[in-house]
C-alpha cells in the first residue's frame, strides 16, 4: 500500500477535528419584551470533553435605540460560575436586529450555560446559536479520544504503513463524531424576575387565554440518517407549592414510540440555586424515525389554580451512536 | 464515479471495532476504502436539525431572527414549524425566510391562514399539502418549493451559519433532506 493516500486520509482526520461543527446550543428564547429589565437563561449542556473554543451567534432586537451588555457564563462544581466571555456594550438603532459572534471555551466539565441580557432600552433577546470551532489540532492524544496525525512520522520513503495509522482513521474520527453533542432540541425562558410564564396553572377548561398558558408546545426534530435513537435530556424548573413536589415536566415522543418514549421529571418545590440547590432533572428518552414528532409538557398537578409551576428550559442532546 | 456526501445510521454499524486487528496486514484497497469512508462519514454527515420551541405569537414579537448551522457539502435544508391556534377567526400565515452571509440566498414560504387549529398543530412543509407558498422576497427570486437554500461549501466555516427570520411559529427545525446533500464532493 503507497503510503500517500493513507498519509492524505490522515490529514483529512486533522482537518476533521477542526471542521466538524454541529450546534452545541441552539436555543431560540421565549421571552418577554418593550422593556429593558435584565433577563437570565439557563440551561444544561454537555460540552466536548477537549475544552473546546465554540462560537456563540447571539442575535436580538434592539426595539428603541440602545445599548445590549450579553454575558456568557458556565457553571462547574469546582469553580462555580464563570464568565466565559468579555462583556462589551453593543449600541444598536431603534429596531434593527442585533447579532454578536463570539469565541467562549467551554470546560470539558462545565454543566450549565447561563447568557445574561442587561440593555439600555426596550430590547428582545431572540437566540443563541454555539458550535465548536478550534483552532488547532492537538499533537497529543487528547480526552476525547481524537489523535491527531504528523506528517513528520513518515519523512522517509518507503516508510512502513501501520495498522494502528489505519484504525486511527476510524477511531479518531468516531472519537470527534461522539464526543460533540448536538443539540436535538431546546425551550428556555427567562429565570430572573419577570419570565413570559412565570407560571402555569392546570385549568378545568382547555381554553387558552394570552396571559395563561396550557403545556407547551408539539415539535419535530431530525435526526438525519437514524432509526432508533437515544437522546439525553435535561429539565430545569420548579413548583411553589410549599408542601410538597406535585409538579412535572414531560417530554415524549407522539406516535410511533415505545415506552422508553416518553419520561416525566418532578420538578422541585425550591428555586433552583447552584450550588445549594440544584434543580436540574435529566433522563433517557428513545426516539424512532429520523424526524420524530415529539411533545414537551407540564403537569401542575393542582387544578385550584392556586400554586404554579414554572418551566425554566427543556433540552436534550443526541450523541451519535446512542 | 461520484464522491458521496454521508447520512450513516450510526446505531447500525460498529462504531468500536477497529478496521484490522492484525499486526502485518497485507496491502488490502478495502482497508484503505474503510479508512476514508469514517473520515468521509462523520465530515459530512448532516448536523441533526433541532427543535427549538418559542413563543412566537404574541404580536409584536411575531417576528425573530435565528442563527443555523449546516455540516459541509449541505445545499438545502426543509423546516418544519408549529403553530399555535387560537381558534376561530384566520390567522396571518406562517413565514420562514433566510440569507446567508449577506449573498440573498433566500427561501420564503408561507403556509395558508387557517382558522381552526388545535394548539400544536404541525404544519408539515416537508412534501405537498395544503399549504400555500408566497412570492418571494425579495422580488424576482424563484421559488419553486419549500427548499430553504444554503449555499454549498465543502468546509464548515463560520459564514456557512444563517440568519433566518420566522414569523408567528411556535417551534420550528430546519433539516437537510437527502436530496439536500452534495451529488459529488469532488465538484465542491
Amino acid at each position: 500500500m503507497e503510503e500517500a493516500p493513507l498519509s492524505t486520509l490522515l490529514s483529512n482526520l486533522n482537518e476533521l477535528y477542526l471542521l466538524h461543527r454541529p450546534q452545541l446550543i441552539d436555543v431560540a428564547y421565549t421571552s418577554r419584551g418593550n422593556d429593558d429589565r435584565s433577563r437570565e437563561y439557563e440551561f444544561v449542556v454537555q460540552p466536548s470533553a477537549d475544552g473546546l473554543p465554540y462560537r456563540f451567534v447571539h442575535r436580538w432586537l434592539q426595539q428603541v435605540a440602545g445599548d445590549c451588555t450579553i454575558t456568557v457564563q458556565e457553571y462547574t462544581a469546582a469553580g462555580g460560575y464563570n464568565t466565559i466571555n468579555s462583556p462589551s456594550p453593543i449600541a444598536g438603532g431603534g429596531g434593527a436586529w442585533g447579532e454578536l459572534s463570539e469565541l467562549c471555551t467551554i470546560d470539558a466539565a462545565a454543566t450549565r450555560i447561563r447568557i445574561g441580557y442587561t440593555n439600555t432600552d426596550n430590547y428582545f433577546p431572540a437566540h443563541v446559536l454555539a458550535f465548536p470551532e478550534p483552532s488547532a489540532v492537538p499533537s497529543v492524544p487528547v480526552a476525547s479520544g481524537f489523535f491527531g496525525y504528523n506528517s513528520g512520522l513518515w519523512t522517509a520513503s518507503n516508510a512502513p504503513c501501520t495498522t494502528e495509522f489505519l484504525n486511527r482513521c476510524k477511531a479518531s474520527a468516531v472519537a470527534v463524531l461522539r464526543d460533540r453533542r448536538q443539540q436535538a432540541f431546546s425551550f428556555c425562558q427567562d429565570r430572573s424576575g419577570s419570565p413570559k410564564w412565570p407560571g402555569l396553572y392546570d385549568l378545568p377548561s382547555v381554553a387558552v387565554l394570552e396571559s395563561v398558558h396550557k403545556p407547551i408546545s408539539r415539535f419535530r426534530i431530525s435526526l438525519p440518517g437514524q432509526t432508533r435513537t437515544a437522546l439525553r435530556v435535561h429539565c430545569l424548573g420548579h413548583t411553589d407549592n410549599p408542601g410538597a413536589s406535585i409538579g412535572t415536566a414531560y417530554v415524549r415522543q407522539v406516535g410511533g414510540g415505545d415506552a422508553n418514549s416518553s419520561i416525566g421529571f418532578i420538578l422541585p418545590n425550591t428555586v433552583d440555586s447552584l450550588p445549594t440547590v440544584n434543580n436540574a432533572q435529566s433522563g433517557s428518552l428513545v426516539v424512532f424515525g429520523d424526524t420524530p414528532e415529539l411533545e414537551i409538557g407540564i403537569r401542575v398537578g393542582d387544578a385550584t389554580g392556586v400554586y404554579r409551576t414554572t418551566l425554566n428550559s427543556f433540552v436534550g442532546y443526541w450523541r451519535p451512536g446512542d | 464515479m461520484a464522491t458521496l456526501a454521508s447520512r450513516t445510521n450510526w446505531t447500525a454499524i460498529n462504531l468500536d471495532s477497529p478496521i484490522t486487528d492484525e499486526a502485518t496486514p497485507p496491502a488490502d484497497l478495502e482497508m484503505l476504502a474503510l479508512a476514508e469512508f469514517f473520515i468521509r462519514a462523520v465530515y459530512t454527515a448532516p448536523y441533526c436539525g433541532a427543535g427549538l420551541i418559542f413563543e412566537g405569537n404574541t404580536p409584536g414579537f411575531e417576528t425573530r431572527q435565528i442563527s443555523q448551522v449546516f455540516a459541509p457539502a449541505t445545499t438545502r435544508a426543509r423546516y418544519f414549524f408549529g403553530r399555535y391556534g387560537l381558534g376561530g377567526a384566520a390567522q396571518a400565515p406562517t413565514k420562514v425566510a433566510g440569507e446567508e452571509s449577506g449573498l440573498g440566498v433566500y427561501s420564503v414560504s408561507a403556509s395558508a391562514a387557517t382558522g381552526t387549529e388545535a394548539f400544536g398543530g404541525i404544519d408539515d412543509t416537508h412534501g405537498t399539502g395544503a399549504v400555500g407558498y408566497s412570492d418571494t422576497e425579495p422580488a424576482g427570486t424563484s421559488n419553486a418549493d419549500a427548499y430553504f437554500n444554503v449555499r454549498e461549501l465543502l468546509t464548515s466555516t463560520p459564514v456557512s451559519y444563517c440568519a433566518v427570520e420566522v414569523q408567528r411559529a411556535t417551534s420550528l427545525c430546519l433539516h437537510t433532506p437527502p436530496e439536500g446533500q452534495s451529488g459529488d464532493l469532488e465538484l465542491l
